[in-house]
Formats: C-alpha cells, structure tokens, sequence
C-alpha cells in the first residue's frame, strides 16, 4: 500500500468530488456563514477537526461493533449520535482549556451538530467500503484522508464564495436576484468550473 | 436485536450525557458577545436558536 | 345560546387547522420562503420522480416526528429538549430508510446517502423545536403535514424543469415502484437537451431561478398594495381637505 492512495483520495475528495459544489453537502452554511473570510476560515477549521475525528470514530464503530454484531441497520442513529456528542465534547474541552480557541473555532461548533457534511462525509466512508478495498486499517488511513481533503474543500470553497461575496455584495444587481438567488447562480458556475477538474487523478 | 439495543441505549446515554456536561460548562466571560448574529443566517431558524437560546435563555 | 357559542368556537378551530395546513405549503414554504433544507433539494432533484419520493419520506418523517414530539412535550425537560429531539428524528429516519428499501429499492439506491441525512435536515428541527414543542398533538400533526407538502412541492417543481430541460421529457415510473411507466410530458426535443441541468451546476442555477421568480412576484405583489394604499391615502386626504373647505365656507357663511 504506497503513499499515493491517501494522496489520491485526499485530491479526489477535495477537487473532484467537493463536498458543497459536486456532493450538495454543507450548502446551509455555504450560502449562509461566509461572508467574511475570517469567518469562513474559523468554520472551515472547525469543521475540518470534527470531520476527520468524526469519521474515524464512526468508521472504527462501524467496523468493530455494527459489523461484527450484523446490526449495521442501526447506523444512521449510531452515527448521528456519536458525531453530536463529539462536537458537545469538543466544545466542553475548548471552553475549558482556551478562551482563545473558543473565539476562533468554538463558537461554530453548534453549528456543526446539524451540518449534513460530517455526517454525510462519515457515511460516505462507509458505503465507499474503504475497509473491503485495503483491510480495516489501511481502510481507515484512507477514510481519514478522504475526510481530511473533503473537508480542505469545504474550507476553499467556502473562503473562496466569502471573497466573491465582497463583490457580489457591491454589485448591481436586479432586486429580485439580490442574495440568495445570486449567490446560487453563482455557485453553479462554480460547481461548473470544478466539473472541469473530473479526471485529473 | 439485544446488540442492537444496547448500542442504541448506550449512545442515547452518552449523547444525553454530554449535552448535558457541556450545557453546564459555563463559557467563557466576554466570548458570549462574539456570537455574530449576522454570521447565524444559515439554516435561518433553527442552528442559530439553538447557540442563542443557551446564551439567553430562549 | 351555549351551542351556538360552542359551534362558532369550533368553527373557528377549524379555520386555525385549515391555516396551519396551508401556511407551510405557500406563504411559508420551507424551500422558497425559509430556505430550509437546501442540500436534500440540490442533490436529489434531478427528476421528478426522485423529488417525489424525497417529498414522500421527509412527509413520513416530519408528521411522525412531529406527533411524537407534541406528546413528549410535557414530559420532557427543558433541558434535555434538543437531544430528544434529535433521538426521536433520527428513531423515524431510520424506520423510514428500512421502508424505503423493502418497498422501492430504485428510490433507495438513487437518493443514497440523503435518505440517512434527512436526520440533520434543518427543517425537521425546526419544524419540532418551533411549533410542535408548543402546540397539541393534531395541529402538530396537521402542521407537519402541510410544511413537508410544500417542501415535496417545491421538489417536484425544481426535480422537474431540471428533467424537462435535461432530457425534454417527464417520465414516471422509473423510481417509485409504480405498476406503470412512461412519460408525462414529451417534447420530442432530442436536439435541445441540456444535460447540465441533470449535472451539479444545474441544481444550482434552477433553484436559485425559481427562487429570483419567486422574489419577484413577491416584490410585485408588495408594490401594487403599496400602491393602492397610497391611492386610499390620496383619496382620503382630498376628502378631508374637501369637508374642510365646506366647513370653512359654512362657518364664513354662517359669521357673514
């Protein structure tokens, strides 16, 4: 198993299938959160450590509990749960430890509890079946980097909607289309110049 | 279906447990004020009801 | 005397559940107006049928879910409300998705990873944190039912131009298990389809036209009742400054 397979699925998370733009994931706090770059950085960190610790533990629940005990219908209730309590986890440690990593990432926590990416991201990992391709635990090295890139697209798609949107917001633009309907206008040409990228890897 | 129950209650408990433990942690002092309400318009309603009803109570 | 009280009370229990049926399906329609639920209405809209089928499950669980909701509500505490909730949702999520792939494999297989994600879809949360936290069981229910019509609506409007402009056509059939197939609408337009719109970027752009449609006849609705009260306005105040006038040349009349 060489290096190029978490390189691969990394990229491919990232680019080619991009969670917002080509799998429809996150798109609530796409069009809502990012209007200021900072805050799009601040949610795209947030969501990048939840998402990668998130799949792991929902890969290695999935793997060594549903599985063996063949209860694997149950795993949108185990999987959901797991990722709310981690994120209750995460804010309670952050709240404790550092105010400043609280004002940096904690107040986006909430927010993530509802985000269908992580939990769409964990399923994922699960339905790809990873663990049948490479054997549980290089499965699980590749999740996690398949996780990690798909959240690197989230956080550049939505840091580079927040740039656009200082312009769009400055631009003249018919009243009916003000807000929403633009900025979905031009999230399909985004999405359309990422289609451009299918079949780099 | 015994598996299958017990892994339901154990999350459930877990879950209620940890909301719970993180409810009663007190945030810190002035970080209360940095929850942008103009950054709280996705999903319109409900996640921002969810941050600000625990800052103020409903 | 009582009896007519009582009738009139229920008559006007009535009109309230007839309110709270249709407010969800257009004045407060949870796609267009609230913007609630957007990923599912991006991602499983490329026909009618699938938005259908979406339509059809978040129904199920939204009124399930709502009816449960609205008879735990006393007996839950405050505290604990928001984790209830989200057991309860995802309790029907996960009975709704063992439904749909005994019955509709197709269906299944085509929304995928949506149906398991109708858990973190904001319009469900909001819809028991809102309004069936605070009200009884069947208006909970009644409301449940007319917010994921609209939402199933406004699926099928956005599933079916992206169909139509795709393939010049609207079939049925394909997905939910019905005893029959075809099409509903057949252009013939072989030349003219656009399979962007089948596509990721086609998503986007018809909803965020349908939309700017939607604002639009909002905007105009706005400005014709601006306009007319400003024409009430104008007219009110000619009448007042006319029996001014009459009053003031009754008085100079009168003193004359």
């Amino acid at each position: 198993m060489s290096p190029t397979v978490f390189f691969v699925a990394i990229i491919s998370a990232m680019l080619i299938n991009n969670v917002v733009l080509l799998r429809f994931l996150g798109v609530c706090p796409f069009l809502g959160v990012s209007k200021r770059s900072e805050t799009a950085l601040g949610m795209g960190g947030a969501v990048t450590f939840v998402m990668v610790v998130g799949s792991v533990l929902t890969y290695l629940i999935y793997y060594y509990v549903l599985e063996p005990f063949d209860i694997t219908y149950i795993s949108t209730i185990a999987f959901i749960l797991v990722i709310a309590s981690l994120v209750q986890l995460v804010e309670m440690f952050i709240k404790k430890v550092s105010k400043k990593l609280y004002k940096a990432l904690g107040i986006y926590l909430p927010l993530i509890v509802t985000n269908c990416a992580i939990l769409g991201v964990a399923e994922t990992n699960v339905r790809e079946g990873y663990a049948e391709e490479f054997g549980i635990m290089s499965g699980l090295g590749v999740a996690a980097a398949s996780a990690f890139g798909a959240a690197l697209g989230f956080t550049l798609v939505i840091f580079a909607f927040s740039s656009i949107r200082e312009r769009l917001d400055a631009a003249e633009v018919p009243n009916a289309w003000k807000g929403i309907p633009i900025s979905l206008i031009v999230a399909g040409i985004m999405a359309l110049a990422f289609l451009g990228l299918e079949g780099i890897v | 279906m015994v598996p299958a129950i017990a892994v339901t209650t154990f999350v459930v408990i877990l879950f209620f447990a940890t909301y719970i433990l993180n409810k009663r942690t007190p945030e810190p002092l002035e970080a209360a004020e940095i929850v942008d309400r103009e950054t709280c318009t996705a999903c319109k309603n409900y996640n921002c009801r969810y941050k600000i009803e625990e800052t103020r109570g409903d | 005397m009582a009896q007519q009280a009582s009738a009139k009370k229920k008559r006007k229990k009535d009109l309230q559940a007839l309110a709270v049926f249709t407010r969800g399906i257009i004045k407060e329609n949870s796609l267009f107006v609230l913007l609630l639920g957007m990923c599912p209405a991006l991602a499983v809209t490329s026909s009618l049928e699938t938005g259908l089928g979406m339509g059809l499950l978040v129904i199920f669980v939204l009124t399930l879910s709502n009816i449960v909701v609205s008879l735990i509500r006393k007996v839950i505490p405050d505290e604990i409300r928001i984790p209830a909730y989200i057991v309860v949702i995802a309790t029907f999520v996960t009975i709704v998705g063992l439904l749909t792939e005994a019955f509709a494999p197709a269906l299944h297989e085509s929304l995928g990873i949506f149906i398991p994600l109708i858990v973190v879809n904001c319009l469900i949360m909001e819809r028991a944190n809102n309004f069936a936290s605070k009200n009884n069981v069947l208006m909970s229910a009644i409301d449940g039912i007319g917010v994921a019509l609209g939402f199933m609506l406004a699926l099928m409007l956005i599933g079916g131009t992206r169909e139509f402009l795709a393939t010049g056509a609207i079939a049925y059939g394909i997905y939910l298990p019905l005893p029959f197939e075809g099409s509903i609408i057949n252009a013939g337009l072989t030349l003219f389809q656009m399979e962007v719109f089948i596509g990721p970027a086609g998503g986007f752009i018809v909803i965020g036209f349908w939309l700017a449609v939607f604002k639009a006849i909002e905007l105009y609705n706005k400005r014709k009742k601006k306009e007319a009260r400003d024409r009430w306005i104008e007219k009110k105040k000619k009448e007042a400054a006319e029996r001014k006038r009459r009053k003031a040349m009754e008085s100079a009349g009168g003193s004359a």
